[in-house]
């Protein structure tokens, strides 16, 4: 008998997934989830019982439905754009001549992929719903409609999962085969965040809360979430809450509900698969080159700016590196979207030290996505200059250059933004802070890279460029935390003392990630 | 005599925790000005790491060695400014342009901007790039990256060149221009070579004397003919099996005997 091809890659994704886990990989589900049953049937419920009035209260509330609604409307796009978002981040999925040679079809990747996956998921998903489900334990939720809860959550999350899996299998398919499409790809892949930031940062500050309630259930916003399966779960949550206890406590629309639920997802399920036959190919990159642009005024200015001669030369090489990949402009694209998205949710304050304080908290990051650049592309690449004479100085310098022509006007432009904001600013006062910011971005740049000389990130994921990035910004958390402890807060010593700290971290990282980048082997 | 352009005495390598790894064993050689010596040796040999300590991009952990006279530790700069490299795993920027990788190469080794533009170009026609010298390295072939590879250890026209697997990735009639002009170099221009290779008749037909290191160790060092005549073998692939340790001869297919044993 033949087995299901999709089967066979399933357990070859879980294998993959739990092989730090040896002999027990097999159980690694269950000794994650029994501990999570535990704290959903016992201890939560046993801590809610203490807020036992609040609860009822808030499940009683209009709040509760648009709460609820929120909460899974969220998940459901969160979960739709990762996939899509991780899928374009890392390109065209080398698929191994083992897979190309077997007789497999496009969805059996996709769907071997996803279902063994779906162990795993499952745990995150049932520790987020056991939440609510304890929470209402101490209503007097039935055992029936606790699973039905958990049900709702795990069909939301896996619906969205998989509707986006499959959107990035034909995304990738369509420009991962090329160079230039990977690129695009891995810019979008950070740019398409921003607008789930955004509503996020909306959900955050109240915005969307506010206008579901004012709307109430009749308002387009209201319409638009009705729509998707989300509300659906929502509105069953509500109605246990509501009326919690067994089976018989249930009406038709309940069951209903959850049935429409679980169609949706088979629905999309088997959708999924069609399109994925049709859509998405196995086949590997194609082959095509892009021209490389003559060079223009911008270089020009730059090899100037470095001195010209042989300096002039290497900065221009790794500034044309650098500039000539998408993702790296999207990076930088997203930490002012960032920015700017701020100070359109969160932003209206009277003092420009608002401004600044996000900035300190985003400029890390900022500095980190540019510098990062310099060990990812491996070992192999250091041992470029490694190879020259006087090699590891050279890149050090040409890094610092190309980074500083970077972030510069980056840190102007976001500090602009932040300042649109703050309400009556002075011009002195923004020439100030825009030479502070600018100053404090150098530092970074300084900073960073002697973090990612020290410990070299030989990887182009974002994910593995954020252990740096977070050194970098507890370091800049401790010295504003610093700052309030002293009292200096708002004052002009205060944010001299978080400059000269970051600078001197800066100058000892470097000499420390110099050393490391010399005797690296 | 010709002049001594490397001499290693007792060069080590090792690597892990109190050296446990040794990469080089206590390596004495001796490379004379204009001579093109074969390194040959089974994958995980100590080839590549001995290239990269001659090449000053990994320290010795024992030993001493000049290279163009030279000390390996104390004159590294300079060690780096007379030597060429095509590794065997090297990095390149694949966001360039053939003949922008070769000008940032250049720039690496100071060359002069007034030259080093023609120079790049006379190598890339000699590559046969030259049409392609505008298309980024990106959509280039493996074999077509090795040549631009090739063309950057000579961008800076070094006196000694050290070539890890050079033609490993090109087709033959590639490789047979890689190997001409290997030859070329030694025969005319009176370069220094060192070549590690898996492949024999280059080897054979381009060295003037060849060592063969197994296991960290150099256990062979002379001419062919003298490697030939110390094994008793006749060819350079018999010698380098007997030397190495030769295969064993196993039941090749008893896997598949056994299997049809079973059913």
């Amino acid at each position: 008998m033949r087995r299901r091809k999709w089967l066979v890659l399933a357990k070859n994704a879980y294998l993959i997934r739990t092989s730090s886990f040896g002999s027990l990989r097999y159980a690694v589900p269950f000794l994650i989830g029994v501990p999570v049953m535990v704290a959903m049937f016992v201890v939560v419920p046993w801590a809610a019982g203490f807020f036992m009035d609040e609860l009822e209260l808030f499940f009683l509330s209009s709040a509760a439905v648009t709460f609820i609604q929120i909460i899974l409307f969220t998940m459901f796009i969160l979960f739709f754009t990762f996939p899509i978002s991780f899928s374009l981040n890392s390109g065209q999925e080398e698929h191994y001549e083992i897979l190309l040679s077997a007789p497999l079809e496009p969805k059996d990747v996709i769907l071997g992929k996803f279902v063994g996956d779906m162990p795993f998921y499952s745990v995150g998903v049932i520790a987020a719903s056991s939440f609510f489900v304890a929470l209402m334990i101490p209503l007097g939720l039935g055992a029936v409609q606790a699973f039905m809860v958990i049900g709702i959550f795990l069909l939301t999350f896996f619906s969205a999962l998989w509707i986006g899996v499959v959107i990035a299998a034909m995304i990738r398919s369509k420009i991962g085969s090329s160079a230039r499409g990977k690129d695009v790809g891995k810019a979008i892949s950070m740019t398409v965040a921003l607008p789930m930031v955004g509503l996020m940062y909306a959900i955050m500050s109240g915005k969307v809360y506010n206008a579901l309630l004012a709307s109430g259930s009749r308002g387009p916003l209201a319409f638009a979430l009705d729509l998707l399966p989300s509300s659906w779960g929502a509105d069953v949550v509500i109605s246990f809450a509501l009326n919690p206890g067994g089976v018989s406590n249930m009406s038709l629309e309940e069951p209903l509900r959850f049935a429409a639920m679980i169609v949706f997802f088979v629905g999309v399920l088997w959708a999924g698969t069609k399109l994925a036959n049709r859509a998405y190919s196995l086949e590997s990159q194609s082959f095509s080159s892009n021209l490389a642009r003559p060079e223009g005024q911008f270089y020009r200015a730059v090899r100037a700016v470095s001195g010209g001669g042989s300096f002039g030369s290497l900065v221009v090489s790794v500034f044309k590196d650098y500039g000539r990949r998408l993702e790296n402009i999207s990076k930088a694209v997203y930490v002012v979207g960032l920015v700017a998205l701020v100070t359109i949710f969160f932003g209206g304050t009277e003092d420009m030290y608002g401004g600044l304080v996000m900035l300190l908290f985003l400029l890390p990051f900022l500095a980190g996505f540019i510098v990062g650049e310099v060990t990812v592309r491996g070992k192999d690449n250091l041992f470029i200059y490694r190879k020259a004479p006087r090699g590891e100085t050279r890149l050090v310098r040409a890094r610092i250059m190309q980074s500083a022509i970077v972030i510069v006007p980056l840190a102007v432009v976001s500090t602009a933004i932040s300042l649109t904001s703050v309400a009556g600013l002075d011009t002195a006062y923004a020439v100030i802070m825009v030479t502070y910011v600018i100053a404090l971005s150098l530092s970074l740049v300084v900073f960073s890279l002697g973090l990612f000389l020290m410990f070299p990130v030989f990887s182009e994921k974002p994910a593995d460029m954020m252990g740096n990035i977070m050194v970098l910004s507890v370091f800049i958390m401790g010295c504003f935390f610093a700052t309030l402890f002293l009292s200096l807060f708002g004052e002009v010593a205060g944010w001299l003392l978080i400059l000269l700290l970051t600078s001197v971290a800066g100058a000892v990282t470097l000499a420390l990630g110099v050393r490391n980048l010399i005797t690296m082997e | 005599m010709s002049k001594v352009m490397i001499s290693t005495k007792q060069l080590s390598k090792s690597y892990g925790k109190s050296g446990r790894v040794i990469a080089l064993d206590r390596l004495n050689l001796d490379v004379y000005e204009g001579e093109t010596f074969g390194l040959l040796g089974p994958n995980g040999a100590g080839k590549t790491t001995t290239v990269r300590l001659l090449n000053c991009i990994v320290k010795p952990t024992g030993g001493s060695a000049t290279v163009g006279g030279y000390d390996l530790i104390e004159d590294s700069i300079e060690i780096k400014r007379i030597t060429g490299l095509l590794a065997e795993s090297p990095g390149l920027y694949e966001k360039l342009s053939a003949r922008e990788f070769l000008e940032f190469m250049g720039a690496l080794y100071d060359v002069p901007s007034d030259m080093l533009s023609d120079r790049a170009d006379k190598l890339l026609r000699l590559f046969g790039l030259h049409s392609r010298r505008n298309h980024l390295l990106e959509g280039y072939s493996r074999g077509m990256k090795q040549k631009v590879l090739i063309a950057a250890a000579l961008i800076h026209d070094p006196p000694l060149l050290f070539f890890d697997e050079p033609t490993s990735t090109l087709d033959p009639s590639a490789a047979l221009m890689v190997k001409d002009m290997m030859k070329g170099l030694a025969e005319n221009a009176g370069k220094t070579i060192v070549v590690c290779s898996h492949i024999l008749p280059i080897v054979e037909e381009l060295c003037d004397r060849i060592g063969i290191i197994n296991r960290g160790k150099l256990v062979a060092i002379g001419t062919l003919d003298e490697l030939l005549e110390r094994t008793g073998k006749d060819t350079l692939e018999k010698a380098y099996i007997d030397i190495t340790g030769a295969v064993q001869q196993k039941e090749l297919l008893s896997w598949r005997e056994l299997r049809s044993a079973k059913t």
